[in-house]
């Protein structure tokens, strides 16, 4: 069969399963074994399967997602979002829309230590949802402001799909970390503006300062702060020790699961229960994250046998789009595609194909992976898939899913302004890793 | 016998999620005493890299049958709504069989490739460590994750709920 049918009929085949509901590892292990079978013959692709399943699992740098996502997974259990949430409470409570200002900024922080959206977005929403339901703020605000604020926990480091782009496209970890600071600064203090505006147009959706100030409870600001300083102590220790190139991100997620361990024992919020359940959840995660990675790979090599990439960039050159244009396109197509994949799925079927191609045209890697993982934010909650917004629903059962789609939506608009933004001025991204290395 | 023969997997199961536990911790007590003794006390501990190799592998292997007994495998499940019953019931057994059969296809592969490991003898280079334990326990995970795979596949052509993930 030629390349030009094999290659579509092979992605037609993985879209058509994948649409069925198919396990998204297994899918792609079994269209790459479809095609390359098709390339090389039945023995060598299997052959070929058999060695990178194996040989990828055993694998020392890859080491890097499980204990990432364990330092994550003791920080949420530890509750930390609740002493972030009253920190920045006691902060911001005097600003008209404090909570949610508040909401954002813990966020942010959470994301500091956890690398999921997901986990960022369910454990504030916890803490978060009671408190400004209980004040006055209205549904949509509340609802989209955590739903927004949980996209920020993938942007700031650690992060699980910054370690997947970097794993997939051999890019520095260490570099995608630091280079998602300052957009997720930026992403952050977009979110607070895009709440000041919200309530500016309509004022009853937050309650009025004096009376919000005066009844909220808030901790001894010593008691919160020395909590909070536990937390940016093991952020700073962790992301500032890859910056200062004391550990590589291996070294710093070990000894960043350890600290965050340690300090959950030490604050006595984690027991031997709940390390055993941490335990578990990262031994499930892991696992499934590996098996589409697994899937990846076998399908990336039969994207590489088949010179896919290579055919596409010089169809793409063949438009003659400007490499602005690419760049464009490319971000329409993950638009397309975030709202009708899940994220990791997105990412994985499309960085084997999108990056040679940036790489051709010479973008900085390190710039698109920030801009691929701004890209996934607004698929986290753009509607169908949005899936902050369905776990906020999940948290808050009584709030229409249109209503929090709609809060949500001024949200939107600020991502896409850092989106255009990042891709203006790409030195936002790439600013502090250059910095690094020089 | 169906219910007698998933409490035995599940039990299998479970074992082994523990054993990715304790893989887990050792991965993450070596890193740490790694990065510890390098840069405060200048010494390395000697064969970090290639025994957290081998326990990665045991992990992720481990680890693949639990998650599937929690479904924390990703599916797209953004069509599978919009069909009617029957159909939807018909997709969902195509997507086991095809699942069946990758899963297959990649078990038969790791268990020529674990057995030339364990016939070749093959060590790493620094501790000595043999390659096949961790290859065997990596076949383990893997087989006992495909016989899961099977047990959903047989419940959903004889049309039975599902009983082994309810915990």
């Amino acid at each position: 069969m030629a390349i030009e049918t094999l290659v579509p009929l092979v992605f037609a085949l993985l879209f058509l399963v994948l649409f069925l509901g198919a396990n998204l590892g297994l899918a792609m292990s079994g269209a790459a074994l479809f095609g390359t079978t098709m390339i090389i013959g039945q023995q060598g692709a299997l052959a070929l399967a058999g060695l990178s399943v194996y040989e990828s699992a055993q694998n020392f740098s890859l080491s890097v997602i499980p204990l990432f996502v364990l330092m994550g997974a003791f920080a949420t259990k530890s509750g930390i979002s609740n002493d972030l949430f009253s920190a920045f409470n006691t902060w911001l409570r005097r600003r008209k829309g404090g909570l949610a200002h508040a909401s954002i900024a813990a966020c942010a922080a959470f994301g500091a230590v956890c690398g999921s959206s997901l986990a960022t977005a369910a454990t504030m929403g916890k803490v978060a949802l009671p408190q400004m339901a209980r004040y006055g703020y209205s549904d949509k605000l509340a609802t989209g402001a955590l739903a927004a604020g949980g996209t920020i926990g993938v942007l700031i480091p650690p992060s699980v799909i910054m370690l997947i782009y970097g794993i997939l496209t051999e890019t520095s970890i260490g570099d995608l970390f630091i280079a998602g600071i300052i957009p997720g600064i930026l992403l952050t203090l977009f979110f607070m503006i895009t709440i000041l505006v919200m309530i500016w147009i309509d004022p009853t959706s937050a309650p009025d300062v004096t009376e919000q100030a005066e009844q909220i409870e808030t901790a001894p600001e010593d008691s919160v702060l020395k909590k909070v300083w536990a937390t940016l102590a093991l952020f700073i220790t962790v992301i500032g020790g890859i910056y200062a190139g004391i550990f590589t991100p291996t070294e710093a997620a070990g000894f960043g699961a350890v600290g965050a361990m340690f300090l959950g024992v030490v604050m006595r919020r984690l027991d031997l229960k709940m390390i055993g359940e941490c335990l578990i959840d990262t031994v499930q995660t892991t696992s499934m994250i590996f098996l589409i990675l697994i899937g990846a790979i076998l399908f990336s090599g039969f994207l590489t046998l088949s010179s896919t990439p290579s055919l596409l960039g010089d169809w793409i050159v063949g438009l003659n789009f400007s490499p602005l244009g690419t760049i464009l396109v490319i971000v329409a197509i993950y638009i397309v595609l975030g709202a009708f994949l899940d994220t990791m799925a997105m990412i994985i079927l499309s960085i084997p194909i999108f990056f040679p191609i940036i790489s051709s045209m010479g973008f900085d890697p390190i710039w698109f992976g920030v801009l691929v993982v701004l890209v996934v934010e607004l698929a986290l909650i753009t509607p169908p898939l949005g899936i902050n917004v369905f776990i906020i629903r999940g948290i808050a059962p009584h709030v229409p899913l249109a209503r929090i789609f709609a809060g949500v939506l001024p949200f939107c608009l600020a991502l896409v302004g850092l989106i255009i933004l990042i891709i203006a001025v790409p030195s936002i991204a790439t600013f502090l890793p250059d910095l690094a290395r020089n | 016998m169906l219910k007698t023969t998933e409490n035995l997997i599940r039990r299998a199961v479970l074992l082994l999620a523990w054993f990715a536990a304790a893989t887990l911790v050792a991965i993450m007590a070596m890193t740490f005493v790694d990065v510890i003794g390098r840069n405060f006390f200048g010494r390395s501990l000697i064969g970090t890299v290639e025994t957290v190799q081998l326990m990665m592998g045991v992990l992720v292997f481990s680890g693949l049958a639990i998650t599937e007994m929690h479904r924390r495998h990703i599916v797209v499940e953004t069509f599978q709504g919009l069909f009617p019953k029957p159909l939807r019931r018909i997709s969902v057994i195509i997507n086991s069989l095809l699942a069946v059969g990758v899963a297959w296809l990649l078990l038969n592969q790791l268990f020529i490739k674990t057995f030339d490991v364990f016939s070749e003898k093959e060590f790493t280079m620094i501790l000595k460590l043999p390659y096949w334990p961790a290859a065997i326990l990596m076949l383990i995970g893997f087989a006992l994750f495909f016989l899961l795979l099977v047990l959903r596949l047989i419940r959903e052509l004889i049309g039975q709920e599902d009983h082994t993930y309810g915990d």
